[in-house]
């Protein structure tokens, strides 16, 4: 099979043949010998799904095997765990997902029925920690998808009591489809702006036509439907997920309903930016994106009108133009399905939580900036406060977001995993310093990281990375500044690093220089090679810099 | 009846070309016990019919397949 098809290994309590079989068609499969020995792939140092080397591994667990008695369940619990997290620390490189357990027991005999649901609840708050602890860990839905097709359609004693599976043939194809769409999610990019319509999209009715009072936005029936919608979206927005309104109206009469409309879900600040014009949407969504620094295919486009909606697809190729449903009472379940398709996030960070304020924080700052007479009074206004601090590894999904998201202001480029990140920090000599910056205007977050190498008395710095969300403000300058001064009273008396060019990190090219760096060398490939003799210098005024190394 | 063989094709995940309604058990290797399993699971789900468990070694053909589910 093809180099680049995916490798895949299921490992279970139970039988699992039909599964690998009908995904070897796809897939390139690893067969467990015999079947229901996933703890001694979890153990043994050596074995054959090691030389395999999956790039993917489910870990299916059936309850009533796992539990074949209730007593000390807790005990059986805790040591499945012991057991997953050897598996996690053994196959790093490898993306695990670990289920969630199911039972095909519903009958109730004494206090069987609190024990599994207590048994459920310990073993999905197990499940959570490991996820949170471990980079390669991730949740398989499996109870979720059989409680969708019932428990009653799910197992089969036939297949049980002759083959040893448990699940029917309609829960072994859901189950298909469940890993299929894992591997889709990993794989993923996923989407940052959700444009949307506001009449008959957000809530029922034109506004213009029927006033701020009269649409159809509450707490039952027609009304309803708008009310989870819009619950859905503030949920998204709340999950990082950027909201843009873009409406055939008077501004006017929006911004009434905001203001007074006490049926509302989403207000007006959960909005990036609300366009409310007689513009052309395609206008409006190019200068959205514009705005936002994104392109076409980072939005989707919800809207009632089909027209609206064909002339999108026809003159922003790149959007994803959501279908309406006919039926309007399926509307919330579509949307549900939409931000499911495109908005997935396996862990939401604290910094996503917060992109719409950032954004808005971001309008202020700009606002000020041309406001203020000169640029060094703006740059004082702002009241910048910069924390510099090693990563632990907690920090470990921010970097790999940071190195792998940020193409602008990236000095080398280096793409890294968690598991490499991870190695890095391990290092004695290494370790990877996070920038947190705020303002006046609000938090950005750990918008930053440089990668240093110490080597006695020098420093090589790997890589230096900075969003662009903070990008313009010199904050680069304050930090080296600062740094260097650092690193001066703790011995160090050279620097050196590199600059690796791109296509996209042109914003960088000369940032050595200007930090007072000398060139070294320059390659055929406009790899420049820099170096410092490092010595007390100036800091900069306008912020304050925290640094602990 | 063609799209019987279509379905049956698909279970034991050979060309349809291979198989036709005098195939039986011993001239396909993918059809195996554990397929045979297989098959009366999915022929259970998909056509709502029972084959009990003790049966369940009595159908070697695709006939034999055929004549139960017939007019489902």
């Amino acid at each position: 099979m093809n180099q680049n098809v995916p490798k895949i290994a299921v490992i279970s309590n139970v039988n699992c043949d039909f599964i690998q079989r009908d995904l070897s068609k796809k897939y390139n499969m690893f067969f467990a010998e015999g079947y229901g020995n996933w703890i001694s792939y979890c153990l043994l140092e050596e074995s054959d799904l090691m030389k395999f080397e999956p790039d993917y591994i489910f870990v299916l667990l059936h309850g009533n095997e796992l539990f074949p008695t209730l007593e000390e369940s807790d005990e059986t619990v805790n040591t499945s765990f012991d057991y997953l997290t050897v598996l996690l620390n053994r196959f790093k490189e490898t993306s695990i997902f670990v289920s969630t357990v199911s039972c095909s027991i519903y009958n109730k005999v004494g206090n069987e029925l609190d024990m599994r649901n207590h048994i459920r609840s310990f073993w999905d708050n197990k499940l959570y920690e490991l996820t949170c602890s471990h980079t390669n860990a991730f949740r398989f839905e499996l109870d979720s998808l059989i409680c969708k097709i019932g428990i009653q359609n799910a197992y089969s004693s036939k297949l049980w009591y002759t083959a040893s599976i448990p699940f029917s043939i309609a829960a072994v194809k859901e189950i298909e489809r469940e890993i299929e769409l894992c591997i889709r999610r990993v794989k993923m990019k996923r989407k940052k702006v959700f444009a949307v319509d506001l009449d008959n999209t957000l809530w029922g009715g034109i506004v213009g036509e029927v006033g701020f009072s009269n649409i159809e936005i509450g707490n039952s029936k027609k009304g309803l439907i708008f009310r989870d919608v819009q619950k859905l979206l503030l949920k998204l927005k709340n999950a990082g997920g950027l909201l843009v309104a873009i409406s055939k109206n008077n501004i006017e009469d929006i911004e009434e309903v905001f203001r007074n409309n006490q049926h509302m879900v989403l207000k007006k600040s959960d909005f990036a930016l609300i366009y409310a014009n007689w513009e052309e949407k395609t206008v409006n969504i190019k200068s959205m994106l514009e705005i936002l620094n994104l392109n076409e295919d980072a939005c989707v486009f919800l809207d009632d009108n089909q027209v609206e909606r064909d002339k999108v697809r026809l003159g922003c190729p790149s959007v994803t133009v959501l279908d309406y449903p006919d039926e309007i009472c399926d509307l919330p379940a579509r949307v549900e399905q939409f931000i499911d398709e495109y908005f997935f996030l396996w862990n939401i960070l604290d910094d996503d939580r917060r992109k719409t304020e950032m954004y808005h924080d971001n309008q202020k700052r700009i606002e000020a900036q041309n406001r203020a007479i000169d640029f060094e009074e703006y740059l004082h206004s702002l009241n910048t406060l910069i924390n510099i601090y090693k990563a632990k590894l907690k920090d470990i999904k921010r970097i790999e977001q940071l190195l792998n998201k940020t193409n602008q202001f990236n000095t080398k480029t280096i793409r890294m995993n968690a598991s490499e990140i991870e190695k890095y920090i391990m290092n004695d000599d290494k370790y990877i310093l996070l920038i947190d910056v705020g303002d006046k205007y609000g938090q950005s977050g750990v918008v930053g990281a440089i990668m240093i190498n110490r080597l006695d008395n020098k420093v090589i710095i790997d890589n230096f990375v900075l969003s662009c969300r903070v990008m313009g403000r010199r904050i680069e300058d304050a930090i080296v500044s600062c740094l260097v001064n650092r690193f001066y009273d703790i011995g160090i008396r050279t620097v050196e690093t590199e600059y690796i060019p791109t296509s996209k990190n042109i914003p960088v090219s000369e940032l050595w220089d200007r930090e007072g760096f000398l060139l070294d060398s320059i390659n055929e490939n406009g790899v420049k090679k820099y170096y410092l003799n490092v010595s007390k210098i100036e800091e900069y005024d306008f912020c304050k810099v925290n640094i602990e190394l | 009846m063609e799209d019987f063989l279509i379905f049956f094709a698909d279970i034991l995940e050979v060309d349809r070309n291979m198989v036709s309604m005098d195939t039986k058990q011993n001239d396909i290797s993918e059809w195996d016990s554990l397929m045979q399993v297989r098959i009366v699971a999915e022929i259970e789900e998909t056509y709502g019919v029972r084959i009990l468990s003790e049966d369940v070694s009595k159908y070697n053909s695709i006939l034999d397949f055929y004549e139960l589910v017939k007019g489902k």
